[in-house]
């Protein structure tokens, strides 16, 4: 029960990292395109290393003990793929300028001009949209929590990251259109708590079947979800901003700086 | 061991020389399809980032942890792989930003001066020829160990040098409207493949052991990612079809996957 608790509380606080992102858009007076740029890479670089070296071979190693090398990884190829598809509905179904993963940003000309009606209904839209997002990582986080804390943490630690952008997503377009700061930073939060709560979805839904297949699944289809959205989302969103070189450092960083954690947790 | 070696040089010969496949389609195809272009940029990635992180690496895991242990192991592991990305991100910033042959032809965006058109294609040529080079030993090195792991190797390395033959071929051929000329660079600079492999066979052989091996592979890792996010990606997305450059990277890592299943 402990270990259901702790899971929750982590995913609580990764799906609550959307808030830090507001807190970083009422602090920088412009948006800072390097910033963006260097964040953005950083979380795709992030994403792709746990994805593919920690939670991939997992589901591998789990799959395969339940059902031989060969079928195990053919499940574990399957579960991977299903992640993508999945997400790239998602994405499908929200609407481009709403999307959670694309940043917006306050300096842009086109959205200077007096079009702040519209620039705050993004910003609220973009709030739902990042909200249906968390959903399924909630769930995902908080699954990996219940089984095993070192490969939990990553996971955790990766979708925190990620969701400072996101939740900068948020709060740029409100305030930027002349919303209180309170507001703005109000939604990033609000947009984070569907984390926990697809956690706690989890919890009731999944757990009475959890074994190691359906964990072998979930490792797979996560990971497919996190490369998904690094390739879909984060790399060209780090090169809309013009930043190639900080983008791609941004990227190596992360790869390094997982790849030492989980060294780290050996 | 001496068939071995020469099926391996075999092999990188064929990876290298598919830029001849690219400088054909550069000379043929009146104007460069750019969703062609897109999709094939993406499939490269795909099919690199794919085999590096769920072949490659775990491979050089097992090597190492069996020649250090595995907390140990695991540094050297990652160790290696940032050591090719660093390797390739400072072979990318000694070339001028034009003649990067991951890159693909923006000649055609603006329609440059004919010899300013001939000097980047001669130019890219250098440039492919240099990126190859590594590349070669690459292939090779895996050939000699297990030519079975080695074909989808060979084959993301031969589907990646396409757009380069492409990038090599087309602004030659545009310049001086010498499909010969132009076709034959983009050949040369795949040569420099089995060249690196002929190199890495003479160098390495000596030393070859399970832990080089290992730390080779986590190298190559590093150095297929990198090109993949630094040049193929942002190469692919240009042109603007965004969805077009993510199909071929589910697509690669599609094809990956299924063949790696079929060779276990």
């Amino acid at each position: 029960m402990d270990n259901v608790l702790l899971a929750f509380l982590l995913t609580l606080l990764s799906g609550l990292a959307t808030g830090i992102g507001g807190l970083i858009t009422l602090f920088t007076k412009r948006s800072n395109n390097r910033f963006l740029s260097i964040s953005m890479g950083f979380s795709a670089g992030v994403m792709i290393y746990v994805s593919m070296i920690e939670l991939f071979p997992e589901a591998n190693a789990l799959l395969g003990g339940m059902y031989g090398e060969k079928t195990g990884s053919l499940y574990t190829v399957l579960s991977f793929f299903a992640g993508m598809f999945l997400i790239a509905l998602i994405d499908k179904f929200i609407p481009e300028d709403e999307n959670p993963h694309e940043m917006a940003s306050c300096p842009l000309p086109a959205v200077q001009n007096g079009k702040t009606q519209n620039l705050k209904r993004t910003g609220v839209m973009t709030a739902v949209a990042i909200a249906i997002h968390n959903f399924p990582e909630g769930i995902a986080a908080f699954v990996s929590a219940t089984q095993s804390l070192r490969v939990a943490l990553p996971i955790i630690i990766a979708i925190a990251i990620h969701n400072i952008p996101e939740g900068i997503s948020v709060a740029m377009p409100i305030y930027c259109s002349g919303g209180s700061r309170k507001k703005a930073l109000g939604y990033s939060f609000l947009a984070g708590l569907s984390e926990p709560l697809g956690a706690l979805i989890g919890y009731l839904i999944l757990l009475p079947f959890m074994n190691d297949a359906v964990f072998g699944i979930l490792y797979g289809l996560v990971a497919g979800i996190m490369v998904f959205i690094s390739f879909d989302e984060l790399l060209p969103g780090a090169e809309v901003y013009g930043e190639h070189h900080l983008a791609i450092y941004g990227l190596v960083g992360g790869m390094a700086i997982m790849a030492l954690s989980l060294w780290l947790f050996i | 061991m001496e068939g071995n070696v020469v099926l391996a040089l075999l092999m990188s010969a064929a990876a290298g020389l598919s830029t001849g496949i690219g400088g054909l389609f550069g000379v043929f195809a009146k104007k460069t399809n750019t969703t062609f272009l897109t999709f094939s940029l993406g499939l490269s990635a795909g099919v690199m980032v794919y085999i590096s992180f769920v072949e490659m690496m775990p491979e050089a895991m097992e090597l190492l942890s069996l020649a250090y242990g595995a907390r140990q192991g695991e540094l050297v592991r990652l160790l290696a792989f940032l050591g090719g990305m660093a390797l390739i991100a400072i072979i990318d910033k000694l070339i001028p930003e034009e003649d990067n042959p991951h890159e693909a032809d923006n000649w055609q965006v603006e329609e440059p001066p004919a010899h300013k058109l001939k000097r980047a294609g001669v130019l890219t040529a250098l440039a492919v020829g240099i990126h190859n080079f590594p590349e070669g030993i690459a292939t090779f090195v895996s050939a000699l160990r297990d030519p079975g792991m080695a074909l989808p190797i060979v084959a993301a390395i031969a589907i990646h040098n396409i757009p380069e033959g492409i990038a090599v071929s087309a602004p030659i051929y545009y310049a001086t409207g010498n499909r010969w000329k132009a076709f034959g660079m983009s050949f040369l600079s795949g040569l420099a493949e089995p060249l690196g492999a002929l190199l890495g066979y003479l160098v390495l052989m000596p030393f070859m052991s399970d832990a080089l091996y290992g730390i080779l592979y986590a190298g190559v890792s590093g150095i297929m990612v990198f090109i993949s996010f630094d040049e193929l990606l942002p190469s692919a997305e240009k042109y603007g079809k965004h969805h077009v450059a993510i199909a071929g990277v589910l697509a690669g890592m599609a094809v990956m996957a299924v063949s790696l299943l079929l060779f276990m």
